[in-house]
């Protein structure tokens, strides 16, 4: 390949693609205008370009289906965390609202009373180290504060 | 709303995103994952930049980075067969889809899998989801000049491997 080959086959993919500068196309125009070897070059690189995309139709296919799954599965996540929002807030109300009632209503023994304020003081207590330890594994998530 | 909107958004460019993670990745639990982590991300982005360039672009890095991150923790761990990152999108030899196809595309197919991840990357870009180079160039990260060269190298490394069918 004598020097003039070798910087026209540099251009031949850009030729190709229309990528390159109107200086540039013309200069390889002229060039394999008068060269058979880089005609050929152009022919194989076109055809190589056109086998790939040929494989393009049935990877379409299977894409789009793997797409529709991990759409889906998204979906899912999102519907079972509105799920749980919910569920998690009635709970919380309603715990709340008979805590409430049990306080102002007359109980005896009094040591009753006094099993069921530990009982919700140790709930909180297990919740909020749960909520903790959720912030904790939060902060070293590696993929939290990732550079797009 | 601007949730639905990326959604949508999203719902055109994910099948490429799954086109580019499979070629780099070869493998569907992984490239699976990789597109769960991607839209996860896009999704807590507050709003596109379109000074990035395209909304595909701009996705297709995304998806790459965490192909990027994948592939090193394979590295990482020893028990994971290094070039099964290479090799693992290797074509199917499944006798029925040969026998469909014609020949040349198969082989096309299995040279194509035993690129390097950063051509056959490049390729699928390009013949597959028909980006410009400035936009490849906004995916790889690097300027359109790399561009037509890396592309250049990835089509004549692909040509000298099917030449050798004969
Ligand atoms: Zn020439």
């Amino acid at each position: 390949m004598d020097d003039d080959c070798a910087s026209v086959d540099e251009l031949l993919s850009g030729y190709l693609d229309g990528e390159l500068t109107q200086k540039d196309r013309q200069r390889v125009d002229r060039h394999i205008e008068g060269c058979s070897k880089c005609t050929a070059r152009l022919r194989e690189l076109e055809s190589i370009s056109t086998s790939v995309g040929k494989l393009r139709a049935d990877m379409n296919q299977e894409d789009r289906e793997q797409w529709r799954k991990v759409m889906d599965n998204a979906l899912e996540r999102t519907a079972s965390g509105i799920g749980w929002v919910l569920v998690v807030g009635a709970v919380f109300v309603l715990v709340g609202y008979a805590g409430y009632e049990f306080l102002l209503a007359d109980v005896e023994p009094p040591l009753v009373k006094w099993a069921v304020g530990a009982l919700y003081l140790g709930l909180a207590v297990l919740l909020l180290s749960v909520l903790r330890q959720r912030l904790k594994a939060r902060k070293t998530d590696r993929y939290k504060d990732v550079e797009i | 709303m601007r949730r639905a909107h990326l959604m949508m958004q999203l719902e055109q460019v994910g099948p490429s995103g799954h086109a580019l993670a499979m070629s780099l990745l070869g493998n569907t639990d992984d490239a699976a994952d990789v597109l769960q982590d991607a839209v996860a991300t896009v999704l807590n982005v507050r709003s596109f930049d379109a000074s990035k360039g395209t909304f595909k672009a701009w996705f297709l890095a995304v998806v790459r980075n965490r192909c990027i991150d994948v592939m090193r923790q394979r590295r990482r761990r020893p028990e994971v067969d290094i070039e099964s990152v290479d090799t693992a999108a290797e074509a199917d030899d499944d006798p029925e889809a040969v026998a469909a196809s014609d020949e040349m595309a198969h082989i096309v197919k299995r040279e194509l899998a035993q690129l390097s991840p950063e051509h056959r990357e490049i390729l699928i870009l390009r013949e597959f989801l028909d980006l410009g180079y400035a936009e490849i160039g906004k995916v790889l990260d690097v300027p359109p000049g790399t561009v037509m060269s890396r592309l250049h190298r990835a089509r004549s490394a692909l040509a000298d491997r099917v030449r050798s069918y004969g």
